[in-house]
């Protein structure tokens, strides 16, 4: 089988594929250059949010925040984990790429997607927030770049699968089941999937309306819209999960405690995850309060249910191995005793704590069919998700970026000492503006606003109470943390690529 | 190791401690979720099920008629305005309305506390959000949209409203009032 | 009792996933407790 297309894995054993080792570096490298990009914007917003310093004037504000939530949740997070899956379906399996061709045409299309995407934005055809929301209305190419994007990404997650199936039949890994990461990934590659159909149901007629070949009804815009939205951040906690999955088994030699349970927890979110949409529609106008309880109560309870099962297995799966270890001693020897210098183990570590502790109880209680008459559009909204797809799945897919460069890119970690301080950074500065973030917006400090000091010179202006001004100053401190964090992700992984000492 | 393929049987009974925490989740999530009904039948805070689909037509309409019967006169019988919008005060426990639009929130209102009162929600250009200070109350203005949010005031004071959904370049200074008395 | 159950030998998780569901409980209810003290609404 291994043709002079593999090289032996030195580390894992593991075969790897050339073709598919050069679509996962393309694919990561693009994430990360775009984690930069909604870096910068994301420093920019922030120091414009943060009334102290104020920085950009508002039109700039809102394109930029555009552009940040663009380049953040679509584009880094997307392209990360289409590396991710062609590392699942591959790497672990042994197998080659089904077409690494096709997987060529699918980043192709995504760059020039994204590209499109950020030109429209920047060019100022497209303030339109990142859920462009009619009757605001972009540039008919900023909703083709969408559609690119999308197709790729939807033939990325196809190739996935082709791969598994290649893998099965050529028995290029010992018989028996996926192992359990290349299964989670496999789930999110579902889900996935139908994500991007509801992508394609309300781009293609919001590229159609913005050509002005028909019209389009607020509400059911958005009803669509968000289907592809919610299910869109179930892809990343299945796929987070799976990185959790996997680091701790490169971190600490995890085994997962018990397959049948974690399986069956990943299969609830296929099944109930990507119907919980409407908890973004609770305050909507068009849609019956039953089938708001049924959609975000039934179906979203039992997705969540399935947190809560991988909430335990992870750390316990965890405890199991460094107890193995030695560290027996009491309840927490083995937490003290756990390798936090290795940041791959403090960001999986401080992902599953902020994740849990922060975004899961925040989301399921905002989300909550009352609650959200307080929450809907607020600060407590952005502070939630930032804690859910940055201080949990970025935070992961940063963690893991230091077994990949190692494994796939073959450098050393160039400046580990800055590498183990960086998911500190990030995760304690997510903390702090996740935070800062809620407890202002339990005040009503809205979302997407430029001005909460002087409301733009409105004759109605008002002030705070004026504990809001301490939250706004942890969020603050919070962020330059969390951007210092970035940075230093940023520089220490393009340094390695660059730079870094060759292995092998 | 999850990076590898697991033994031939996987499925294996589960571990006590696993099936504490299982019953304690799935008992969790039932009672989080059958509260959200309950709290329809105890609580005093639910959203609204009420909404029509209404044309700009009809709205104008029914907002101007609105306006010219309850707008406030002041003792030489002046129409009142604030910052050039109408103050208006319908009588106790009647239907008003409230629209959005680019970039004021369309009449102040003045409610009674205690009343109760059937606000007719909508916007008419983009997308807005009200959001009532200090008591973070929020609901969305679609166009076409006629939502009916039945509405007790308990406290009374002025409140500022303020927009949370981005609705263009001006979206920040989008800031109105509603008064309870 | 059977012996093909591997002990699941994770005690110090175990509290910690009780320390989260008590809180996830007790926040869930203090959003309704802040949410009773707000104008009626239906
Ligand atoms: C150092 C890191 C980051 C900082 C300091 C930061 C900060 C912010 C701030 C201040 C806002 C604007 C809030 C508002 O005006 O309502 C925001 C919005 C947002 N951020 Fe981040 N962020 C960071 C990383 C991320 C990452 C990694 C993601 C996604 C993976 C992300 C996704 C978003 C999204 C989706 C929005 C909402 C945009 C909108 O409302 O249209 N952020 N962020
Ligand atoms: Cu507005
Ligand atoms: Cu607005």
């Amino acid at each position: 089988m291994a043709g002079q297309d593999f090289r032996t894995c030195p580390t894992t054993g593991l075969k790897v594929h050339l073709p598919a080792e050069n679509l996962i570096k393309a694919n990561a490298v693009a994430a990360v250059l775009l984690l930069l990009i909604g870096g910068i914007a994301a420093a920019g917003v922030a120091l414009t949010r943060w009334p102290a310093i104020h920085l950009l004037p508002a039109d700039w504000f809102y394109r930029i925040l555009t552009l940040h939530g663009l380049a953040m949740l679509i584009a880094w997070i997307i392209f990360f984990e289409i590396a991710a899956l062609y590392m699942g379906a591959s790497v672990l399996l042994n197998s080659r790429l089904a077409a690494p061709k096709v997987g060529w045409l699918a980043f192709l299309l995504m760059v020039v997607g994204v590209l499109l995407i950020a030109v429209m934005v920047l060019w100022g055809q497209a303030d339109v927030m990142f859920t462009s929301y009619p009757p605001l209305k972009a540039n008919p190419l900023y909703y083709l770049g969408v559609i690119l994007f999308a197709v790729g990404a939807l033939i990325g997650c196809l190739l996935f699968f082709a791969t598994l199936y290649k893998a099965r039949k050529e028995g290029t890994y010992p018989h028996g089941s996926f192992p359990l990461v290349t299964f989670g990934l496999a789930c999110a590659a579902m889900i996935a999937i139908s994500t991007l159909i509801h992508g394609a149901a309300i781009y293609i007629p919001a590229f159609l309306w913005s050509l002005g070949f028909m019209g389009m009804d607020p509400a059911a815009y958005r009803l669509v819209w968000w289907a592809l939205g919610h299910s869109s951040q179930q892809i990343n906690v299945a796929a987070m999960i799976s990185v959790w999955y996997l680091m701790g088994t490169l971190t600490v030699g995890m085994k997962p405690i018990n397959q049948k349970l974690c399986r069956t927890a990943f299969v609830l979110y296929v099944l109930f995850i990507n119907v919980a949409s409407e908890h973004h529609l609770l305050v909507d106008p068009a849609i019956s309060n039953a089938h708001k309880i049924w959609n975000t109560g039934y179906v979203m309870h039992l997705a969540v249910l399935a947190s809560m099962i991988h909430a335990l297995a992870v750390p316990a799966g965890i405890e199991v191995a460094l107890r193995k270890k030695g560290y027996t001693s009491g309840l927490f020897e083995w937490l003290k005793k756990a390798p936090w210098s290795n940041p791959g183990f403090s960001a999986t570590a401080l992902s599953i704590f902020i994740f849990g502790f922060m975004g899961g109880i925040t989301g399921v209680t905002f989300g909550s069919e009352q609650v959200n008459i307080t929450a809907h559009n607020t600060w407590r909204i952005t502070g939630h998700f930032h804690s859910t797809v940055v201080g949990g799945t970025t935070l992961a897919f940063m963690g893991a970026t230091y077994y990949i460069l190692p494994l796939i890119f073959r450098r050393e970690v160039l400046g580990m000492g800055w590498a183990k301080l960086q998911p500190w950074f990030y995760g304690i500065g997510m903390i702090l503006m996740a935070g800062g973030m809620m407890l202002a917006g339990a005040y009503g400090i809205p979302r997407r606003h430029w001005d909460i000091v002087n409301f733009g010179g409105s004759p109605f202006a008002f002030t705070w109470d004026p504990t809001v001004y301490m939250w706004l100053s942890v969020f603050g401190i919070g962020a330059l943390l969390a951007v210092v964090g970035g940075a230093i992700y940023i520089l220490v992984t393009v340094g390695t690529v660059f730079f870094g000492r060759k292995l092998e | 190791m999850s990076i590898s393929v697991p033994d031939k049987v996987w499925w294996k009974p589960i571990d006590k401690e696993e099936k504490i925490w299982l019953f304690l989740a799935i008992i969790w999530m039932a009672i989080s979720f059958l509260w959200m009904p309950i709290y329809h039948f105890i609580g005093k805070q639910n959203p609204s099920n009420e909404s029509y689909r209404v044309t700009r037509e009809q709205w104008d309409t029914l907002t101007d008629d609105f306006i010219k019967k309850y707008q406030v006169k002041d003792a030489s019988g002046n129409l009142v305005t604030m910052n050039d919008i109408p103050v208006v005060h319908p009588p106790a426990g009647s239907d008003v309305y409230l629209e959005g639009r680019a970039w004021k929130w369309w009449p102040v209102l003045e409610l009674e506390k205690g009343k109760t009162y059937r606000v007719h929600l909508s916007a008419v250009d983009f997308q807005h959000g009200l959001s009532i200070y200090p008591l973070n109350i929020n609901y969305m203005a679609l166009p076409g949209y006629d939502y009916i949010i039945t509405m007790t005031p308990t406290t009374s004071g002025e409140f500022p409203i303020l927009c949370n959904e981005f609705c263009g370049i001006g979206h920040h200074t989008m800031v109105g009032k509603l008064i309870v008395k | 009792m059977s012996d093909n159950n591997e002990r699941f030998g994770a005690p110090g998780t175990f509290v910690l996933a009780i320390i989260f569901i008590v809180t996830f409980i007790a926040l869930y209810f203090l959003n309704y407790k802040y949410l009773a003290s707000i104008w009626e609404l239906r």
